[in-house]
């Protein structure tokens, strides 16, 4: 017997099934009657389990627990229906029996809807899920115009063509799909990724959750695991935290290369620890070949949306910073960095929201992200050696414009009031970007082509026409070529202060432009999209506050960096 | 006018076949409602029906026994799944007629096999061990569920969900080769 079919028919029978699966049940059973007979045989037996008056053995009769006295009482109406029925005399008694007949029947244990049993939780009349974090992120409907509801419903799907899209469900859930992917909204517990890849981060009280593929179900048993499925239904699984048991869809349990079988191994489950990871073939070659083959798991094969609650990945202290409210950027490059398998940055978190006041919130990270592989900068764990650190701190390498590499944050606010602090090395001959803040007007910190010089400049427009705009900007002195420098800008509207510094010593000032704050994305080693002025070498460590600092945390600030990367000794 | 002793044992006598042969009319029916829906509705239609048109059973044509009874039931009920599913196929998972009437005959067929079936299940819950078979009984019964296990058991309802239909499986093999077996 096909177990596909069989599972319909269990669909069936639970009233869970969809009605095009219910179409391919009544396809395949229509002039069947091996079919209809497996089909009738399994409402029959679902009807004598349903029916505790049916079973006269009282080794089934003892093996449920006691029982609500409701259901005795129903039990024994049903029975003592009968012999009072038998004394009726009366047309209207009749009547009035079969009508209680009836409500009886209906009173008698029913068959509960797996759904019933599995959603435990109340029901919940919204969406399941929902968009948490988009990153260069396209769906497919954008495409064409459509509008996206920021909510997705059963049997809704997510395509996207591009970059990461994380999706939260009800119960904590929150899976991040990598584009080109296509998921489907199942249950508030399941979803279908028919395509791509995605990673889940799961809950404890949410275990249970499950991705379907076509050729497996992937149960989480834990906390974090990886999914991906190529374009002919083969499946991945990679657990990465606790566990996930892995379970052949029917489709793979009852067909190999055409043939139908019945092979009770196939429908026990694989139950992956931590660290491990399998490939689930979409069909089998031959009879006798495993349905699921071991392979390493590997981490940064997936990516994954950051978490509030994620660890620090490093023992490396953290800069001492004196002040540490009203950080908007913070990101170091021994905390926090995603890497592929090539060491490239996926993404950087941001140290500045983890020390914000609202830890408590559910807003999303403002990591710093580059979801295309061939635009990622490289992570080097040991760069620039001091004495204090001989194996060097770690920084992120940027190729220049022959890479064209950059990475992104999402949007953060950012006004004509604040401090930025970075820390980087500069090539020689090689101008570009190391900084841009985009608000109302745009602020970058970039290097200029002949000379390794810090150049500071904020751009915004003078008024209503965008093709009339102010530029002011500072240029710094000559710095040593790939060595780590400090630049620092304090920059404030308010109070007419536009300086650059470089390793603590004041390079020069300028007008600040005003602007009022604006949400926006923040770029990395580049100037903007499509920009020419890619930068070409490492930062170590980028700081921006959302005010500008008082001239004593200025000071500290700068001479905690100083001292942290022993720039003041050389 | 009628005679109230005939009418007494004449109600009496439709109401004890009606009793004896209620399981399997309403395995039949369900047989041919897809999930169940409907059910009740077409239970009572069909004893309603029954009891309108017994003087036709009462015929000397149609037998006496209680299986002929219940092959005779099973007839009305047929078509009124069938005019409930007219009703209702609009909104709700229906087989389509000539599916059904496939269905139908087939199970009027095999009407006379359901009490071997009843013996060949009961054997085959022996069988099982306990915990499967609380499971297996959990999701068809009051007082117990697959969440109440899941919690006892320490294990995801999900999970039980699956182990739940691989019992259901087992079962029905077994089921199969009993009934082949006699």
């Amino acid at each position: 017997m096909d177990k596909e079919l069989r599972d319909l028919i269990y669909q069936t029978i639970d009233n869970t099934i969809s009605p095009s699966d219910f179409d391919r049940l009544q396809d395949a059973m229509l002039g069947n009657v091996e079919l209809q007979q497996e089909y009738l045989r399994a409402v029959n037996v679902c009807e004598i389990l349903s029916d505790p008056s049916t079973l006269q053995s009282e080794t089934l009769a003892v093996t449920l627990p006691e029982r609500p006295s409701v259901l005795s009482r129903v039990v024994g109406m049903r029975r003592t229906f009968i012999k009072a029925a038998l004394v009726a005399a009366a047309t209207l008694l009749v009547t009035l029996t079969l009508q209680s007949y009836v409500g009886i029947q209906a009173r008698v244990a029913s068959p509960i809807a797996v759904s019933s049993v599995i959603n435990q939780q109340p029901v919940v009349h919204r969406g399941l899920a929902r968009i948490v974090q988009r990153v260069d992120c396209v769906l497919e409907v954008e495409k064409w115009g459509a509008t996206t509801s920021e909510e997705f419903h059963p049997g809704e799907s997510i395509a996207i063509s591009q970059g990461l899209l994380a999706v939260e469900f009800n119960n904590g859930v929150v899976v991040t799909l990598e584009g080109p992917a296509e998921l489907e909204i199942v249950t508030a517990e399941s979803a279908f990724l028919h395509t791509g890849k995605l990673s889940a981060l799961v809950p404890e009280s949410a275990y249970g959750f499950e991705i379907i593929t076509p050729s497996a179900h992937c149960l989480a048993d834990g906390k974090e695991f990886g999914v991906s499925v190529d374009g002919t239904g083969n499946t991945e699984a990679h657990v990465f935290d606790g566990e996930v048991e892995l379970v052949p869809t029917r489709s793979i349990v009852g067909r190999s290369n055409g043939t139908v079988e019945s092979d009770d191994r196939l429908t026990q489950g694989f139950r992956m620890r931590a660290l491990m990871a399998a490939q689930v073939p979409s069909r089998r070659v031959r009879l006798d070949e495993p349905w699921f083959v071991t392979i390493p798991a590997d981490r940064s094969r997936f990516v994954r949306i950051p978490g509030r609650d994620d660890e620090v990945r490093s023992d490396i202290p953290v800069t001492n910073l004196p002040l540490t409210d009203d950080l908007i950027l913070w990101f170091e490059a021994s905390q926090g960095v995603q890497r592929d398998n090539q060491s490239r940055v996926i993404s950087w978190s941001n140290l500045a929201d983890r020390s914000s006041e609202d830890l408590g919130s559910q807003k999303s990270q403002p990591a710093a992200w580059q979801v295309n592989p061939s635009q990622r900068p490289l992570w080097k764990p040991h760069t620039y050696p001091v004495l204090r650190h001989p194996h060097g701190w770690p920084s992120i390498q940027f190729g220049g414009r022959k890479n064209e590499e950059f990475l992104v944050t999402s949007p953060v606010e950012v006004g004509d009031d604040f401090t930025a602090f970075v820390i980087a090395s500069l090539r020689f001959g090689k101008g570009g970007t190391l900084l841009k803040l985009q608000g109302q007007s745009s602020f970058r910190i970039s290097q200029t082509l002949s000379q390794p010089k810090f150049v500071a400049s904020s751009t915004t427009t003078k008024n209503d026409k965008a093709s009339s705009y102010q530029r002011s900007a500072i240029k710094g002195e000559s710095n040593l070529p790939d060595m780590l420098v400090l630049c620092a800008v304090q920059y404030s509207h308010q109070n007419n202060t536009f300086d650059l510094y470089v390793d603590g010593r004041l390079q020069g000032s300028a007008t600040p432009l005003g602007s009022p704050p604006k949400k926006g994305t923040h770029i990395f080693g580049a100037g903007g999209s499509g920009d020419r002025f890619f930068f070409s070498g490492n930062i170590a460590e980028l700081i921006v506050y959302n005010h500008m600092l008082d001239a004593a945390h200025f000071q500290d600030a700068t001479d905690a960096l100083l001292e942290k990367y022993e720039l003041s000794t050389r | 006018m009628t005679d109230p002793g005939l009418d007494l044992e004449r109600n009496q006598r439709f109401i004890g076949l009606l009793a004896r042969t209620e399981h399997i009319v309403r395995r039949f029916a369900r047989g041919l409602l897809p999930g169940g829906d409907g059910l009740d509705d077409v239970l009572q239609e069909t004893a309603l029906e029954a009891w309108k048109k017994f003087s036709d059973f009462e015929s000397n044509e149609l037998g006496g026994t209680a299986n002929d009874f219940a092959c005779w039931v099973c007839v009305i009920a047929r078509y009124k799944v069938l005019s409930y599913q007219r009703d209702r196929s609009r909104d709700r998972i229906v087989f389509r007629d000539e599916l059904l009437a496939e269905l139908a005959d087939l199970a009027l067929g095999g009407l006379g096999s359901q009490e071997d079936e009843l013996n060949a299940v009961e054997d085959c819950l022996e069988k099982m061990g306990e915990k499967s078979r609380r499971l297996l009984l959990s999701v068809h019964r009051c007082g117990d569920s697959v969440a109440k296990i899941a919690e006892e058991t320490q294990k995801k309802p999900r999970q039980l969900y699956y182990q739940i239909n691989l019992l259901r499986s087992a079962l029905l093999d077994c089921v199969r080769m009993r009934m082949a077996e006699d």
